[in-house]
């Protein structure tokens, strides 16, 4: 191939060809700047939400803070005191029978097969981040009968009762038992002696709250 | 490859002009597309101007004349004229040059007897009445459920048109369109306008039968026939749907040819056992009070028609129909 | 200058890789991922036709246009990604001497079929049925990625083991290296230094290529994307590569439309090559590296010009240039040949094709079931006059649900976007297929409207309606307890219920079954029960088309009535 004769070394047609590579990086800059300028809010695909399409069972909703016409007081929870090794990670949830699911997923049939009407629920997030969390699910069967079916048949075999409410037990840090109409866990997987004091304060509150509760 | 040797050096005045030319060519183009682009931009495209209403087509009346009266005997003439003479008479409804659209029951390919169709005497005789009030054109239609060609023939209802100076107007995909209805439960719905384009009076002539959902298909049942689209959905709610098509046409005149009567298995029958003579015809503009007598007629209670509450609480009738004191003529 | 266009080419397909990249939920931010569906002035054109309306965005066409009209067919020289690709596949395939070269970029009147091809999917639009998708080359380069390269790339990627991010880069600058090493060796043993330099520069293309390949693999989500039918759209991707070996630039020169439409706005460019008669030899060099074909050397054709300046560099007498409204020569042709008849026939064939479809075939008709369209869609007509085939919204699925159509939706809707529910669910907070859809087909939807919130309360966007297959369901007809249907559906309350039933076991033993039941006021057709439905060979619910709330006429219920 002989040399072109177009003298590419003039000033003439050097300047067009700066320019011209000049504009690349300026539309470079342009599509990094239009990259940062969106709206999260469109963006939001919740993680819990995209568990629908990646084969994980059940999304959750947001929880639904306590609207008048929600029949457990919120008040069946106790205060926690300072130095508790957990605290309240959100507000207390309500579910009914309609949306139940979206906190017990598969679950939810045996409970409302069983005069299920309302269910209260909390986590709390432990202080030590090394530990997992304690969660609170108090059931309203609507008779106290009904508690004490769905405590019978949830029932683990050969573990130690436990004398709270009518009739409980417990293993490691986690608890159940039923107390007038009331079906209620604390499930906390974490071990050691902090764990097991702070859920044993837990399910002891509210066992003496639904006590108090003025006859329905 | 064909090249100049020489070159082609045009004197400067052309030079500058097709200079001038080329300079404005582009930029003819930059501006054409530009404003074409500018006009369209986000351009909203609706596709519907709006969607059209139906008009009313009820008449005037004076206070003294009956809303409904009713007419017994054995010849269909004889009952009709006399029922609409106590209404204020044909011409009160029907003037000259009038373009008027009857509405018969020819949901069905029976034959009049089985009592699932307008009989055609009473439709041939009200087009002979239109035809001697001065009407244009007497156009009679149905959007049938069955085949139009051969329910308008088995009925006999084309024949009985056709003899008197009616026409007989069978029901194309091209005649529907979507209208306006603005009901409870139908708020637009494909219809069949095309007679509506051309009509100055609308009557409706329905045969007193019995439904299995509805219990009775009477004078509001009847605009049924002006429906198009998916009509087996409105099963889902048959009562909404029938008090909206009350409220949709507000008819001229309505007629209702009681002279055969099918009392059990309708809408469309089958044994002439189910059929039995009511030698009756009731002609009016209340259409719910009419309804109501045609339950009567039926030997049913009218409180069993849901559709009868709706349409009285939207204030299209009233269903105690005695209240009207309708006229009640034996011809013998 | 003709390394500025070499490095204005590798930007704008590296940009247009990237954008393609970026079309991904974890990644897409604000990128301007429609930026070469928007400055496409084909696409503005020929929806502005079948659609009466320029769908916002589309009006960066008039850059181009002004571009083209002062400089000409720059963009198919400089920037056309699906040029790019060409122009390199020529390379590799075209390794012959120069003499052979020129002979292959003469003009031939083959060249004017691309005209013809404007015409007839230009009256097709005109016909309110756009078919430009077709042989666009931004929709078809886009589809094309979509389809068959990003699921390649994954494969690939994922048949080495290697995961997303920083791993993949590395696995491509070490391909790169190999594949430069592995050039080098085989050059070595082939001898020449000619063909040496030659098969150098084609192996680091190639690796270079491979490793940009392998790039895109790393914004990919997790699981495998397999595209319906997707094998016809990569067959054809080939086909058009594969056609560069018949002659270079093949599909630039005698197929692409867009390349047609700006060849007739080139006409009237203000700057173009123009060689000096004086300075002139008749060596023909200039023809040897031409793209265009359009015959610098002789009769030269503004129109099929794709401003690649080789020949200005060639020319061993600089005897070509590139100037502002230089005088017209004599000889120079300036507008393509169209023979007037031919275009009268390429016109009845698009009025033809319309006759076929709007009446004979998709044209009014019962709805079809399959045909689930992505949520926010159009009515089909309307969707017809705007849908490109691009697949940007398959590429941006976070669930790989949208597929390209094959017969679903008829002759018209070949490579439409249909949802099937197979393999992934509709999300139903998720509105990413609007958010891309450069012509408004699928309308961009607020996550409220979507799902029904606020203003919308109520009314979510319905995409169809799952039914039970109760010969095939395990409760139904095995008596086998399941509802995983019921645990995944999504809305709140579920659209599935079940009814605990009495059942009668083979040995005649009552139990008491939960038998699943879909409340068809409640179900938006998002799929998640189809997709987790354990009868997976043919599922035992499936979400069909009626009752999808962009068709009035599409439905099965009447509806509620207002109260009174």
């Amino acid at each position: 191939m002989t040399r072109s004769k177009n003298n590419p070394g003039s000033l003439s047609s050097r300047i067009p060809g700066a320019v011209l590579l000049m504009l690349l990086p300026v539309i470079a800059v342009w599509v990094a700047l239009e990259g940062r300028n969106f709206d999260a809010e469109v963006y939001g695909l919740d993680e819990r939400d995209r568990s629908v399409t990646s084969g994980t069972r059940g999304p959750k909703q947001a929880p639904t803070p306590q609207a008048p016409g929600n029949l457990i007081p919120d008040s069946l929870l106790p205060p926690l005191p300072s130095n508790a090794a957990y605290r309240p990670s959100g507000p207390a949830e309500h579910y009914d029978t309609e949306t139940v699911y979206e906190k017990i997923n598969g679950a939810a049939p045996e409970y409302l097969q069983l005069g299920f009407r309302e269910l209260l629920a909390r986590t709390y997030d432990p202080v030590d981040p090394d530990l997992f969390g304690c969660e609170v699910f108090i059931y309203d069967m609507t008779t106290s009968e009904n508690a004490r079916k769905i405590f019978a048949q949830q029932r683990s075999k050969g573990v130690k009762a436990v004398n709270i409410g009518v009739a409980g037990y417990r293993f490691g840090a986690t608890w159940f038992f039923h107390q007038a109409s009331f079906y209620v866990n604390v499930l906390n997987a974490d071990e050691g002696k902090e764990a097991e004091r702070f859920s044993e304060m837990l399910a002891r509150g509210v066992a003496q709250r639904i006590h108090a509760l003025p006859a329905r | 490859m064909s090249m100049t040797s020489k070159k082609n050096t045009p004197p400067p005045a052309e030079d500058r002009r097709d200079f001038l030319k080329r300079i404005a060519a582009a930029g003819a183009i930059v501006a054409g597309s530009g404003a074409a682009a500018l006009w369209l931009n986000g351009r909203e495209v609706k596709e519907d101007p709006g969607l059209p209403k139906l008009k009313k087509y009820a008449v005037e009346l004076p206070e003294s004349t009956p809303r409904m009266a009713i007419s017994r005997g054995s010849d269909a003439r004889t009952m009709l004229t006399a029922a609409i003479d106590r209404v204020g008479g044909i011409h009160r409804y029907v003037q000259k040059g009038d373009v008027v659209l009857l509405k018969p029951n020819v949901a069905f390919d029976r034959p009049p007897t089985l009592g699932a169709t307008t009989s055609p005497e009473v439709v041939g005789c009200m087009v002979a009445l239109c035809r001697q009030a001065g009407a244009d054109r007497i156009i009679v239609t149905d959007n049938p459920i069955n085949n139009p060609e051969g329910s308008f023939l088995k009925s006999r209802i084309r024949r009985a048109t056709e003899e008197n100076g009616g026409e007989v107007l069978l029901p194309l995909a091209r005649h529907f369109q979507e209208i306006e209805v603005g009901g409870n439960i139908l708020k637009t719905w494909e219809f069949f306008l095309e007679p509506f384009l051309h009509a100055t009076k609308v009557i409706g002539l329905p045969t007193a039968k019995d439904h299995n959902l509805s219990h009775a298909s009477l004078t509001m049942k009847n605009w049924y026939g002006f429906l198009g689209g998916g009509r087996n959905r409105f099963h889902q709610s048959i009562d909404a749907v029938i008090a909206d098509l009350g409220g949709l046409i507000t008819p001229t005149l309505v007629v209702l040819d009681a002279t055969r009567l099918l009392m059990r298995n309708g809408p469309t029958g089958g044994s002439p056992a189910d059929v039995k003579p009511g030698n009756t015809i009731a002609v009016g503009i209340d259409q719910v009070a009419m309804d109501a007598f045609g339950f009567h007629l039926l030997g049913k209670d009218p409180e069993k028609a849901p559709y009868l509450k709706l349409a009285e609480a939207r204030g299209l009738g009233v269903r105690d129909w005695r209240s009207l004191s309708p006229p009640d003529i034996q011809t013998g | 200058m003709k390394r500025v266009r070499i490095c204005y080419q590798i930007f704008f397909f590296g940009l247009f890789l990237f954008l393609v990249a970026m079309t991904d939920l974890t990644y897409m931010k604000g990128y301007p991922v429609r930026w070469f569906l928007q400055i496409d002035p084909l696409v503005a054109l020929a929806t502005s036709i079948s659609a009466h309306t320029l769908h916002h965005g589309l009006i960066w066409c008039l850059l181009l246009v002004v571009v083209t009209v002062l400089f000409g067919r720059v963009f198919c020289g400089w920037a056309c990604p699906l040029g790019v690709l060409n122009q390199f596949s020529s390379a590799v395939f075209d390794a012959r001497p120069p003499g052979k070269r020129i002979l292959s970029n003469r003009y031939r009147s083959l060249y004017t079929l691309k005209y013809y091809l404007l015409i007839i999917l230009l009256v097709m639009a005109a016909g309110r049925s756009l078919q430009i998708g077709w042989l666009d080359p931004i929709p078809f380069l886009t589809r094309a990625m979509a389809v068959f390269v990003q699921p390649m790339s994954q494969w690939l990627g994922q048949t080495a083991g290697i995961d997303t991010g920083g791993p993949g880069v590395a696995m491509a600058l070490g391909m790169l290296l190999m594949a430069a090493a592995a050039g080098w060796l085989i050059s070595r043993l082939a001898g020449g230094k000619a063909k040496h330099r030659h098969m150098v520069r084609d192996a680091l293309f190639m690796a270079a290529l491979a490793a940009c390949i392998l790039v895109l693999f790393t914004f990919s989500p997790v699981e495998q994307r397999r595209f319906h039918w997707g094998f016809w759209v990569t067959f054809i991707f080939l086909a058009v590569l594969a056609l560069n070996r018949v002659l270079p630039r093949f599909w630039c020169r005698a197929l692409c439309p867009l390349g047609a439409l700006l060849g007739l706005i080139a006409k009237f460019s203000l700057w173009r090559i123009h060689r000096d008669p004086g300075k002139c030899k008749e060596c023909g060099l200039c023809a040897v590296d031409c793209q265009g074909a359009c015959e610098p050397g002789g009769a030269f054709r503004q129109s099929e010009c794709f401003v690649c300046l080789n020949c200005r560099d060639t020319c061993p007498e600089g005897g070509i240039s590139y100037r502002f409204l230089p005088p017209l020569e004599g000889g120079a042709h300036r507008s393509p040949d169209l023979d007037r008849r031919r275009m009268i026939g390429a016109a009845s064939l698009g009025a033809l094709f319309i006759l076929g479809v709007k009446v004979g075939g998709s044209g009014n008709r019962a709805p079809r079931r399959d045909l689930i369209r992505p949520p926010g869609s159009a009515p089909e007509p309307e969707f017809l006059e705007r849908c490109l085939k691009c697949g940007a919204c398959m590429r941006v699925c976070p669930s790989g649900v949208v597929h390209p159509a094959l017969t679903e939706a008829g002759v018209e809707g070949l490579w439409t976007p249909i949802l099937i529910f197979q393999n992934g669910a509709c999300e139903k907070e998720c509105t990413l297929c609007g958010q891309v859809c450069p012509t408004g087909a699928i309308r961009t939807l607020s996550r409220d409207e979507k799902v029904g919130r606020g203003r919308w309360e109520g009314n979510p966007v319905r995409m169809g309606t799952a039914f039970f297959d109760r010969g095939r369901c395990l409760p139904w007809s095995t008596g086998t307890p399941c509802v995983v249907c019921q645990e995944v559906c999504p809305v709140s309350p579920k659209a599935i219920y079940t009814v605990a039933t009495e059942i009668t076991g083979r040995d005649g033993s009552k139990a008491t079954l939960d038998l699943p039941h879909v409340d068809p006021n409640l179900c938006i057709g998002c799929g998640a029960c189809q997709k987790d439905c354990p009868v997976h060979d043919h599922r035992a619910i499936r979400v069909t088309s009626v009752g999808e709330t962009r068709s009035t006429k599409n439905r099965m219920l009447l509806g509620k009535p207002r109260e009174d």
